[in-house]
């Protein structure tokens, strides 16, 4: 499974997501220690999530899917509910830093987190209909409202990757730092975030809730 | 694939279908073209050029995706403000704000190609041929892209929660498809899938 690591700097939390072999895929376990380092890391102004490697995060592993049933399959979509709450009842503003390969349910992570950036050569893609599937972590609802139902509807029927420059023009990301000095642009970025912290702070939780 | 005019959206068997939209049709066949669109599990491509009023407006609203020429223009006639009904807001909201609506009715504003697209109201800007072209390419569809339909439509007008919870039906019940475990083990075995759309 992917592993996955927290570390607190300043006012800053950080999280990576890492596999030796594969592109950081999501398995349960996966989620559960996604949510335990949202909630440990509940002190600092504003949590970072980012992957290890070529991947941001990508999907379910494949072989693992193959042979869920309904059941299954309805507890592997549930258990990330818990996951998208954490997030949504943080504290902190949180930020996916998208440094590569995002692919099917981690776009549905990504869009949970308050502002999303990209890395120049980063790749997204909901490939569910290549698959036989559709999104199963809140894609279907995130996506429309974060670039419109139309567009949306595009990118899962048409299961086809877009790059990080597509994504801004879309809408589905905020920001696209330079390949080389991704992580310097992106400690850049979220320092002036955290100079409207405080202000930011007790509105934050009443825009999570704008549907 | 298979390419109509909109009377003849009835009756077709594929699981996608381009309309090429030229003339504007009446009030009375855009609400039809809604009703049958609103109950079909197929993927409703529409393409628009030139100018159109309200009854386009409404099937734009209601296709799944939207292609136009560059030359269109949207506006909505005098004629056809009182046509405006409760289930045709609900069509127009789905692709334009109440602000956009508002100056469109009052102001007799004209929406262009490339409003339209920054506006969300169109998937993108391309000449009929080439819209053709890249959906004659498209494969059959696996079953799960007929339940995203119906799923991003009823999640529009849902909260979050509830979204989530439809969503996960749907994401359950794709794993009961055939196409499912052909996708899957097509992608295992790194071949191009063939699915039934069932």
């Amino acid at each position: 499974m992917s592993r996955i690591y927290a570390r607190k700097s300043g006012k800053i939390g950080w999280i990576y997501v890492y596999h030796n072999k594969l592109p950081n895929p999501v398995s349960i376990k996966t989620l559960e220690s996604l949510t335990y380092a949202f909630e440990k890391l509940s002190e600092v102004d504003a949590i970072i999530l980012t992957g290890v490697g070529k991947s941001f995060l990508s999907g379910a592993n494949i072989a693992d899917m193959l042979n869920f049933n309904y059941s299954e399959a309805w507890r592997f979509s549930a258990c990330n509910e818990r996951l998208s709450d954490t997030i949504k009842q943080c504290r902190a503003l949180t930020i996916a830093a998208v440094n590569g390969y995002c692919f099917g349910g981690a776009n549905d992570i990504a869009l949970a987190c308050d502002l999303r950036v990209a890395k120049a050569d980063a790749v997204f893609g909901h490939t569910g209909a290549k698959i036989g599937i559709l999104t199963g972590w809140g894609g279907t609802y995130l996506l429309g409202k974060s670039i419109g139902t139309k567009k949306a509807y595009e990118l899962f029927f048409s299961a086809k990757p877009i790059n990080a420059q597509k994504a801004l023009e879309l809408g589905l990301v905020n920001k696209v730092f330079d390949s080389e000095h991704f992580y310097g642009e992106l400690k850049q970025f979220v320092q002036r975030c955290l100079s409207r912290v405080k202000e930011g702070r007790g509105i934050l939780n009443k825009i999570r809730l704008i549907s | 694939m298979r390419c109509i005019r909109i009377e003849e959206f009835d009756n077709i068997d594929e699981a996608v279908v381009l309309i090429k939209m030229e003339d504007e049709p009446t009030i009375s066949l855009a609400e039809k073209f809604i009703d049958m669109v609103d109950e079909s599990l197929k993927t409703i491509v529409l393409y628009v050029s030139g100018k159109k009023s309200l009854p386009a407006l409404l099937c734009m609203g209601a296709a799944d995706l939207v292609y136009i020429n560059k030359n269109t223009e949207l506006c909505i006639k005098k004629e056809e403000i009182g046509l405006i009904n409760d289930k045709f807001l609900s069509v127009l909201s789905g692709i334009m704000n109440r602000y956009i609506l508002t100056d469109l009715i009052y102001t007799n504003r004209t929406i262009s190609a490339e409003d339209a697209l920054r506006l969300g109201m169109a998937n993108s800007i391309a000449g009929y041929s080439e819209i053709l072209a890249r959906f004659k390419k498209i494969d059959n569809p696996p079953f799960a892209v007929k339940l995203l339909k119906r799923i991003m439509s009823i999640n529009s007008g849902l909260k979050e929660k509830d979204a989530r919870f439809v969503e996960r039906m749907a994401f359950a019940l794709s794993f009961c498809s055939s196409d499912q475990k052909e996708g899957m083990r097509a992608f295992l075995e790194k071949r191009k899938p063939e699915f039934k759309g069932r």
